[in-house]
């Protein structure tokens, strides 16, 4: 925002005290109000708001408190931005940017905690980002503008006490490498990087290690980076922040089929149900660093019991009430 | 009222219906491989707010706009290469009839999903009011519109915003081939408008000079005031929703509820608007002699390279 001023952040809330989970702390006074600024609720039709102050050269940020919301505007993205390029041979552009953040635990329940990244990721023209580390999130907001594409970026509200070292990259992360290592290939998304870090760090001690990738841009994910990593592994552990059917996980799994891959898989992801509010079915509803390990030791055909790893501190500290 | 700006109006009414009908005579013959929604009986509204558009202004139509596009174009070429999804169209063919544009005239694209044009161009009047350029954002729907969420939004986000957008509501009373009565229980559109401070005008092609007269003063108000205004203009479609031939037979409107249209229309009022009626006729039959040529040059063409499938996409 400070090197453009063109760029322009709304939403609901976003210059509440909360200021959006703190992520724009201070906007309204450092950029002012004209652009960072609280809206109607009204989703769809703010999308469509974006899309046109796009379309005048501006490069506006949609913000969601969840992503859950993002259904409402379906419609604008899928109709409307992801249409706008193509139907007019490239001429007019859409570099609009949609922040939609997934909440958990605290009893988010059915309709604040969804992640819809591979149904987004259906559309050609839309591009669906998910940053997993604060480099990736760092690469995504600063490079997401350059290709002019309507972009949809999932944050996960869990991730954002992760730190971490910056890398610029100069451009939007497309497979990002969490780990280099031998035994398997795990490709992850969103927060589960972060669960599926703490099963391979539990499993360094049995002396596996993995080649560990997040997946940042679910819409054109790098076939190649992942194959060359499955080819060497011989295994492929997918998991994913959402369900299995239909997704992202499973698209990834046919491509590498498709490209000769004959190796073992293995997929994780949401139960087949919406998510429970009860926290101890919840706790079952996602894939935990306990499962993660245990699905990972089978993969890689170890012997005994998986390692015990306690619940991961961002879940068993979070307090609501929001 | 000036007779020439009458005359003027009254000839760009005929080029554009005889613009229609070229589209109806051909439309047969399968040149034109995609759904169509004729401007037939509705052309006056896009011909007055062509004439109010400054370099500079924007207007977001719908998937009834060839009268839109012709009253804003000075060459015809792209738009008929684009109904004929040819090369050289538009938008090389991949938009068609659903979504025309003429860029350079600020009608950006136009949306067949009824109402979602109309947030766009909230957007796109507040890029024109962030730019501090005294331009208008136009955005034009029928009273379908008006039952949907995005639109009902956009007027609270227009007023909420004070957004230079000129909310423009054709009124022909049907969606597709249901009555408005089966739709809603508002009776008067200039409420919704009124109830969000917008200021707002009922207008109607039974009142053309008024329509003309108040239309252009509706555009200065937004222009001057930097603020939305609202017009619902009470029109008729004289042709079937989609397609080239009348409905009548279908039973779910009559005839002789197009009589007062015909009435008003400006076309067969001609006279009283400084064109006799057998000049308007020439003018028509030569009009539609040229479009009429022009289609079939443009009939020539070669179709889109296959290999272009992909392009523009991101």
């Amino acid at each position: 925002m400070e090197a453009d001023d063109k760029v322009i952040v709304y939403g609901l809330g976003v210059d509440d005290p909360k200021a959006m989970y703190g992520t724009l702390k201070g906007f309204p006074e450092k950029y002012g109000s004209h652009r960072c600024f609280d809206t109607p609720l009204s989703e769809d039709a703010l999308t469509g708001y974006g899309i046109g102050l796009a379309i005048q050269g501006y490069k506006p940020i949609h913000v969601h408190q969840r992503t859950d919301f993002l259904l409402l505007a379906a419609n604008q993205l899928i109709n409307m931005a992801a249409k706008l390029s193509y139907l007019s041979e490239g001429r007019t552009r859409c570099p609009f940017i949609v922040r939609a953040i997934t909440g958990r635990s605290w009893g988010q329940g059915a309709q604040h905690s969804q992640s819809f990244h591979s149904i987004f990721a259906n559309i050609p023209g839309l591009r669906i980002l998910s940053p997993s580390t604060p480099s990736d999130a760092y690469n995504v907001y600063k490079n997401a503008f350059n290709d002019r594409i309507p972009t949809v970026v999932i944050e996960h509200r869990m991730l954002y006490k992760y730190e971490g070292v910056i890398t610029p990259l100069g451009k939007v992360p497309n497979v990002s490498i969490i780990d280099r290592g031998l035994d398997a290939t795990i490709c992850s998304v969103s927060h589960m990087s972060l669960e599926t870090k703490r099963a391979t760090l539990a499993l360094a001690k049995t002396g596996l290690s993995f080649d560990h990738l997040s997946l940042v841009d679910i819409s054109n994910p790098d076939i190649d980076v992942i194959f060359r990593s499955v080819s060497r592994t011989g295994r492929l552990l997918f998991v994913d922040h959402g369900w299995l059917n239909c997704s992202i996980a499973k698209s990834i799994v046919a491509d590498l089929i498709l490209k000769g891959y004959t190796g073992d898989v293995k997929v994780l992801g949401y139960a087949d149900s919406p998510c429970p509010t009860a926290g101890c079915l919840e706790k079952v509803f996602y894939p935990d660093p306990n499962k993660i390990a245990k699905v990972l030791m089978e993969l890689c055909l170890r012997e005994g019991d998986p390692p015990i790893i306690e619940q991961s501190i961002e879940i068993r500290n979070f307090r609501g009430p929001f | 009222m000036t007779t020439d700006k009458w005359l003027h109006i009254v000839k760009s009414v005929t080029f554009i219906r005889e613009f229609e009908r070229v589209v109806q005579d051909l439309y047969e013959s399968d040149v034109i491989q995609s759904p169509v929604h004729l401007s037939i009986g509705q052309e006056l509204l896009s011909v007055l707010i062509a004439k109010l558009m400054v370099n500079g202004d924007r207007i977001v139509g719908n998937y009834r706009s060839h009268a839109l596009a012709v009253a804003l174009s000075d060459d015809l070429e792209p738009i008929i290469l684009e109904l004929l999804a040819k090369k050289g169209g538009v938008s090389g063919g991949k938009a068609g009839s659903m979504h025309l544009s003429v860029p350079e005239k600020g009608m950006i694209w136009t949306s067949a999903i009824v109402g979602s044009g109309v947030p766009v161009a909230c957007g796109i009047a507040d890029g024109l009011k962030r730019d501090n350029s005294r331009k208008v954002a136009f955005v034009m729907f029928g009273d379908g519109a008006i039952e949907e969420g995005c639109v009902l939004e956009s007027i609270n986000i227009a007023a909420t915003f004070n957004l230079p957008l000129l909310f423009v509501l054709e009124d022909n009373g049907l969606a597709i081939n249901t009555p408005k009565d089966r739709r809603t229980r508002l009776k008067d559109y200039t409420d919704l408008a009124r109830a969000f401070g917008i200021k707002s005008w009922d207008l109607t092609y039974k009142e053309p000079f008024k329509l003309e007269s108040d239309l252009a003063q509706a555009v200065s108000y937004v222009r001057a005031n930097c603020s939305p205004a609202f017009v619902r203009v009470e029109c008729y479609r004289w042709i079937e929703h989609v397609g080239t031939n009348t409905d009548w037979h279908l039973g779910y409107r009559n005839e002789t509820d197009a009589i007062p249209w015909y009435d008003c229309d400006i076309i067969n009022n001609c006279e009283s608007l400084g064109m006799s009626k057998s000049d308007q006729k020439a003018y028509a039959h030569q009009v539609h002699q040229q479009i009429t040529a022009l289609f079939s040059k443009c009939c020539d063409y070669s179709d889109p390279d296959t290999n272009s499938l992909l392009n523009g996409v991101l």
